[in-house]
């Protein structure tokens, strides 16, 4: 029997909500308050039929040298530290969202590290459902008043609750992320919701007093740094407790809010893209990356856009931008897409020849999924996969509305340069994004206003889509 | 006499490095039914919290609960290799034998509704798939002495050339 199941966020309808499956999490956007509105609490499946394969010996020759693969170096990243190893390297590279991406560069980043968290916090790895890898570093708060918690640790979530708070608490940073994967919230935008709330405090639009709850029926002082703060707010969002209710919408509709009330401007620090909060790395040093996330179906979501490789691989100039930008974005979506979409794991995709390029992996994708389903493709209808998917999720959004204007970057990214560290001095002005978002486009064949034109849908025998969205 | 699990080899898992994949399963299932079905795997993994994970397969005892409890004398061991076989035709799907294992290692087929066990893939060239395909050297085909042995020798290298070495 598995379920995936909401927690008491999903009932409570924090728009952060998630679905959890066997201690993973379907984490963002915040469908768990779907389900939440709809009283839809688990969905359990026990299966007893048997799966067969078109061609069961070759599909199992093909996996068990992909299972080999995936002992070698080309996980090794993930195997040993887990995605944790980033902290460090996004650190060294000024990229490291700190105190709501006031810095690129953390302070107290070696005490939140992959590293550190190996050698003091770690009880075991353990993997997804026939994952050969195994890359998920369950961990355990060794001391203070949260020792004994133990949780699984990404780096999309220990960014977000540490160096994004200013915390270098592990402990702290720890309990935070075992409340959201208890209790089904997504731990990136919770962390960079309460990032925004802090920074708020401490620009002196919220006081004390916005902060009383059960705990601290005078309020508390949510400042930077506080593992304490970080904690209690995580609890106040989950319950919509006191000022709780209000971070429970994200920063883009709390942000509003507070403007509308208070006269004030937070938005200039809300960190999100279409309302979702951005991720891991501050792409005003990283400008494929910024023009990715812009441009993204979902928002600010480093699942479905891969376009920090090229910058962070140095295969372009990460703090200018040039004309390959709008072509990189969308291979680096597409490319994603496909991954999503089988699904497979993007963490095995140089595990089958070595290269994770569509030309080391694709064709043996197509083998895969030949074997498993007797069909017969080839390159060309693999790299298809990922232009379908992209393209549903581009008219879904325009059948919603959402038009060029959509396609946007924080406040924040836009308007002020980075302070300090490596990445110093950068941003993404208007005129680059306008000229990458034209790139963009026409490297998808939309539309200058980024609408997907008829010819297009049609060509990708897409007519249904074309009737639905009424091009 | 009393059962014991001292004297065959059987598929033993180390907790330690287990991570919980489920591969074990799969091939399993494959090797034995030409399907993929964790519920017909004659290997279970087991998940008791996030970290506490392993598997369970026949444990090949000598002198094994699962014949004697049979009502039908379905079942009989191999006194070489302890290998526990099942007889479809006289099997009826009882499960008195699920009952009488201490390890819960034996399972009824769903489709066939007859009692199935590791058979430590006797007639495969390459023994036990399980074993083979563990992505993590969790499995093992052993037998509890050479365990012991292991565990030995793995303490004595620490004693003497100190731990972590």
């Amino acid at each position: 029997m598995r379920s995936a199941t909401i927690g008491k966020a999903g009932e409570n309808q924090v728009l952060l909500a998630n679905v959890t499956n066997d201690g993973r999490q379907a984490g963002r956007t915040g469908h768990g308050a779907v389900w939440g509105s709809k009283k839809l609490k688990a969905l359990s499946v026990r299966g007893t039929h048997d799966h067969t394969v078109a061609n069961p010996e070759e599909l199992l020759k093909l996996c068990y040298d992909i299972v080999q693969a995936a002992q070698g170096p080309h996980t090794e990243k993930y195997r040993v530290l887990g995605t944790v190893s980033n902290v460090l390297n996004m650190n060294r590279m000024g990229l490291l969202p700190t105190r709501n991406y006031q810095q690129g560069t953390f302070e107290g980043a070696e005490l939140v590290s992959g590293e550190y968290l190996h050698e003091h916090h770690k009880v075991k790895t353990i993997a997804c459902a026939q994952c050969p890898i195994a890359c998920e570093q369950m961990s355990r708060a060794i001391d203070g008043p949260y020792a004994g918690v133990m949780s699984g640790i990404e780096y999309e979530s220990l960014y977000a609750v540490s160096s994004n708070c200013g915390v270098s608490d592990m402990n702290a940073a720890i309990k935070a992320i075992d409340i959201c994967d208890e209790d089904g919230m997504d731990t990136m935008s919770t962390g960079v919701t309460i990032g925004w709330a802090m920074e708020t405090f401490e620009r002196g639009v919220f006081t004390k007093e916005d902060f009383k709850c059960a705990k601290y029926p005078e309020g508390f002082e949510p400042n930077f740094g506080s593992g304490e703060a970080l904690v209690t707010l995580a609890e106040m969002i989950r319950d919509r407790e006191g000022i709780g209710d209000l971070l429970a919408q994200g920063t883009k509709k709390a942000s509003a809010q507070v403007d509308a009330e208070r006269g004030s401007e937070t938005y200039k620090w809300a960190m999100n893209i279409k309302g979702l909060e951005c991720p891991g790395y501050d792409a005003r040093a990283l400008k494929t990356f910024a023009l990715g996330l812009a441009v993204g179906a979902r928002g600010a979501c480093h699942n479905r856009s891969a376009a920090y490789d090229p910058d962070i691989k140095g295969q372009v100039d990460r703090f200018t931008v040039d004309e390959t930008r709008g072509e990189l974005a969308k291979d680096t979506e597409a490319y994603a897409a496909v991954y999503d979409t089988l699904p497979l794991c993007k963490f095995i995709r140089r595990c089958f020849t070595g290269k994770a390029d569509r030309a080391g992996a694709w064709p043996a994708i197509a083998q895969l999924i030949n074997a498993t389903t007797g069909w017969d493709y080839d390159y060309d209808d693999v790299d298809l996969i990922g232009t379908h998917a992209h393209t549903i999720k581009k008219a879904f959004n325009i059948r919603e509305g959402w038009t060029r204007a959509d396609d946007h970057l924080p406040y924040r990214w836009q308007h002020e340069p980075m302070k300090e560290g490596p990445s110093a001095g950068s941003t993404v002005t208007d005129e680059e994004l306008e000229y990458m978002k034209d790139l963009y486009y026409e490297a998808q064949g939309w539309t200058k206003e980024g609408l997907i034109p008829k010819e297009k849908l049609i060509a990708l025998g897409m007519d249904d889509v074309a009737e639905e969205i009424g091009v | 006499m009393l059962p014991s699990t001292s004297k065959y080899e059987y598929v033993a898992n180390d907790p330690q490095k287990c991570t919980g994949c489920q591969l074990c399963e799969y091939v399993c299932s494959y090797t034995k039914n030409n399907a993929f079905n964790s519920l017909r795997s004659r290997i279970r993994t087991v998940r008791v919290d996030e970290i506490l994970i392993t598997s369970l397969s026949c444990r090949t005892c000598e002198n094994a609960p699962c014949v004697i409890a049979c009502p039908r004398d379905a079942l009989t061991q191999d006194p070489e290799t302890g290998i526990i076989r099942v007889d479809d035709s006289r099997c009826d799907g009882c499960a008195w034998c699920i009952e009488a294992c201490d390890f819960g290692a034996i399972s009824i087929n769903p489709s066939t509704k007859l009692a199935e066990i590791c058979d430590l893939c006797e007639n495969e060239e390459d023994g036990p798939q399980c074993v083979k395909w563990c992505p993590k050297e969790a499995l093992e085909l052993t037998t509890p002495d050479k365990r012991g042995q292991k565990k030995r020798r793995k303490l004595a290298v620490q004693e003497v050339i100190g731990a972590g070495s």
